[in-house]
């Protein structure tokens, strides 16, 4: 099983990597005397409303998905650890401070956020840069539960013996963190890559939904699936779920491993 | 045991029998249910179904006809309007509609303290009108100066009773008067249906007015308005059975509508959709960046470029499932009344590349750039949930770029764009759709007018309008002053050539406009103009009861 989840994983990246090599078609010409067309041999997994090659946009779409679940999921962990590692070590008022911040965080609605500064980036910014930071906000905003998990996994590590014989011999605060309990974090971490990972996918998939994804022609799944919903009364091609499928595929392989890590650590 | 299956039967058949009732869907609640102060579509939807009119349109022909005066008539100057008023019609509360009703609707609608938005269509001239009581059942109305389409404003007032407004409105209370938190019973109107209930966010239900002035009419006992915000949720509602009728359905899932479903399609609506690009003058508030590209955007000839490069037929056959028509005018062909043929919009790529090429724009290594070696790119903002808008905006993209100009699409939510585009002019250029509550061209002076509030290609208050503006803004107001009804369209003909030669904006497609109910539903005659196919709702009814 593990096997498995890692090669579906490192075939999506490979995939997505190979894109331009793959594609038998550029994802952003139209062909417009064929829009919805079926699989055929001139386009495998058919056409969209345009008459753009869907196999073609599906590689490419994985570039950006995955670009921007990476992005989030690095930005997110980044965020993460530092306020964890300050609540865990930065003395009893810092730690109540920052886990108040992580339960509001927790509760607050940040869609309305990210609607209000989507409307508010200027127009002339690209939309790759401004989907990237939008992505950007949301792995930031992202902080609090890996955060939390620093936060305990660093409190057990700074009542081990070593550490206490470190602080024993005048190490400082930051020394002990730095040194100590960052190294010895990594095995909460990773898992934590491999559960954000997916989770920001998905959450490209919802804010593409919601209008605020990649503009055209630059596709990326969560784009292709929004495009599905317009056609949810007149019936979806079972092709067109393809973007869905491949979100599964990277959700189900990074819960394997996660599950894998967390139990190695 | 069989008969007491059959009176279960019955007793529960009975009562949906005895309802007759119609269930439709509405894709937003309206805001108030009081006439003053409707502002919006949904709002004055709705309210068209509890209200009367003193004249309507007639939405097949788009011409007037009598409702609750049933003779008018004008004086050779055009500056006095007497209504003669239909005798024994009664409110849904049972009191008499009389002159005293039709006197204080108008009062109400032109009190400045109020700020109905009707106010603004009965100045004439910039000056309010003056009302006369000539008897019980006789009104003279006095413009200030001729009024070509005064008799066609009467569709958009409704009637109200003074019995019941009058204290509230005398006791500065009218704004909190008829809300949607009103009980039913406070209700009085002279349309088909009265309000009967209200489920905030989710229904709301109307009964069949006793007292409507039409004999026989409303041959339906109850009308259910359900919201439903999604157009996607909305079909697929309809396909389920919970609504029976749906307006303005998305193209592709109409065209897979099944037999159970009657699908109508009438060609071209009113709703125009229009790329334009940012030529606000506001120095203050626009970015040197902007303003340099101005210089290009302002070019007649850029613009005729960018519409000789759109692909129109594509755009409507790829954007609204082929059930669109391309458009040369902002007039559709739709407006039979009003539009003044002309041949039908060209592409052509080469000619939009020799106009660019005529500007001192020159094509490098697939770039397009001006003298001063900029490239020639812009942003178009758009909808985000509008998918129509947003692929026109891809096939434009795409359409460009054989000419080097670069495209980048910005999806906004629906606010934020109009925010944009109305108020901090942060915009390069956007695709919008316009459609008028009307067909006579007096519904479109806020835009066409130097001064207009929809003005939306340059609205800062410094511009200084070009030739072809100021003769448009001429041509506007001369044509409101016609009482001629062919010199009006000659004039407003005029104005069609100029809009098509000088672009202010670039139409694109007019989308058809499609209805569908459940097969059994008769009478259904839609219009093109809102509230389409409900304007003879009074009509419908079911062929077998249910």
């Amino acid at each position: 099983m593990h096997r498995a989840a890692v090669i579906a994983f490192l075939l999506l990246v490979l995939m997505s990597a190979a894109a331009p090599w793959l594609s038998p078609h550029d994802p952003s010409t139209q062909y417009r005397d064929f829009p919805h067309a079926g699989p055929g041999l001139k386009f495998p997994l058919g056409t969209d409303e345009y008459g753009r090659d869907h196999l073609s946009r599906l590689l490419h779409a994985g570039r950006w998905s995955l670009l921007a679940g990476a992005l989030a999921t690095l930005l997110s962990l980044s965020a993460g650890t530092l306020l964890g590692l300050a609540a865990a070590g930065g003395g009893k008022a810092v730690e109540t401070v920052i886990l108040w911040f992580a339960d509001l965080s927790l509760s607050l609605p940040w869609l309305y956020l990210l609607f209000a500064v989507r409307g508010l980036l200027p127009l002339s910014m690209a939309p790759e840069t401004a989907f990237l930071a939008i992505l950007s906000l949301v792995g930031l905003l992202g902080w609090a539960v890996p955060a939390r998990l620093v936060r305990a996994a660093a409190l057990g590590v700074l009542t081990q013996d070593y550490v206490l014989a470190a602080r024993g011999f005048g190490a400082s605060r930051a020394y002990i963190l730095l040194r100590h309990v960052l190294p010895a974090l990594g095995p909460v971490l990773l898992p934590q890559v491999f559960v954000l990972m997916p989770q920001y996918v998905l959450a490209e998939s919802t804010l593409s939904f919601l209008g605020l994804g990649l503009g055209e022609p630059t596709p990326t799944w969560g784009t292709m699936l929004a495009s599905m919903r317009e056609n949810l009364p007149s019936g979806v091609a079972p092709e067109m779920l393809a973007p869905a499928v491949l979100i599964i595929v990277l959700t189900l392989s990074s819960d394997i491993l996660a599950g894998k890590r967390f139990r190695s650590s | 045991m069989i008969r007491s299956i059959f009176l279960l039967l019955c007793a529960i058949t009975v009562p949906i029998v005895a309802e007759n009732r119609l269930v439709l869907s509405q894709r937003a609640e309206p805001r108030t249910l009081n006439p003053v102060f409707a502002q919006d579509a949904p709002t004055r939807d709705v309210l068209r179904l509890i209200h009367g009119r003193l004249v309507r349109i007639n939405g097949a022909t788009l011409g007037t006809e009598a409702a609750l005066a049933e003779k008018w008539s004008f004086s050779p100057d055009g500056r006095s309007c007497t209504l003669r008023l239909r005798r024994g019609v009664k409110f849904s509360d049972g009191q008499p509609f009389t002159a005293d009703d039709v006197v204080f609707s108008l009062e109400l609608y032109q009190d400045p303290k109020l700020g109905s938005p009707q106010r603004d269509l009965l100045a004439a001239g910039g000056r309010p009108l003056r009302v006369t009581k000539l008897s019980a059942y006789e009104v003279r109305l006095e413009f200030a100066e001729p009024y070509g389409p005064a008799e066609r404003l009467f569709d958009g007032l409704a009637i109200l009773p003074r019995h019941r407004l009058e204290k509230p409105y005398r006791e500065g209370k009218l704004s909190q008067t008829w809300t949607l938190a009103t009980p039913p019973g406070e209700f009085a109107g002279l349309g088909p249906f009265v309000p009967a209930a209200h489920v905030p966010g989710q229904r709301l239900v109307l009964r069949k007015n006793p007292h409507y002035w039409q004999p026989g009419k409303p041959k339906l006992n109850e009308v259910e308005i359900v919201f439903t915000a999604d157009q996607t949720a909305e079909m697929l509602r309809f396909q389920r059975g919970e609504t029976d009728l749906v307006q303005r359905p998305l193209a592709r899932a109409f065209n897979a509508l099944g037999p159970d479903f009657v699908k109508l399609d009438l060609g071209s609506s009113l709703e125009y959709h229009f790329l334009f690009f940012n030529l606000n003058e506001a120095a203050d508030k626009l970015s040197p960046e902007l303003q340099a590209k101005q210089a290009i955007w302002r070019k007649p000839e850029f613009r005729r470029a960018i519409s000789l490069a759109a692909d129109r037929a594509a755009m409507a056959k790829l954007a609204f499932d082929g059930r669109a028509t391309p458009l040369r005018h902002h007039v559709t062909p739709g407006n039979k009344r009003w539009l003044v043929e002309g041949p039908a919009p060209r592409r052509s790529a080469a000619e939009a590349g020799r106009l660019l090429a005529a500007i001192g724009l020159r094509l490098n290594d697939g770039v397009l750039s001006g003298a001063d070696g900029r490239p020639v790119e812009f942003t178009i903002a758009v909808n985000s949930a509008n998918a129509p808008q947003l692929r026109m905006a891809a096939i434009l993209q795409e359409d460009l770029r054989p000419l080097g100009i670069r495209v980048r699409i910005v999806p906004l939510e629906f606010r934020s764009l109009v925010d944009r585009v109305l108020k901090s002019l942060d915009y390069e250029a956007a695709l919008m759709a316009l459609g008028s509550g009307d067909a006579d061209p007096n519904s479109e002076m806020n835009i066409w007018l130097n001064d207009g509030s929809m003005h939306v290609w340059n609205l800062s208050a410094a511009r200084q309008p070009q030739h072809w503006e100021t003769e448009i803004d001429q041509l506007m107001r001369r044509q409101r002053a016609t009482l001629n009804q062919q010199e009006r369209r000659s004039l407003y003909g005029q104005v069609q050539r100029l809009v098509a030669d000088y672009l202010p904006i670039i139409p694109l497609v007019s989308p058809h406009l499609l209805t569908a109910h459940r097969r059994g539903l008769k009478n259904v005659q839609p219009s093109i103009l809102p509230p389409y196919a409900l304007w003879k709702i009074e009509e419908f009814a079911w062929e077998s009861p249910r």
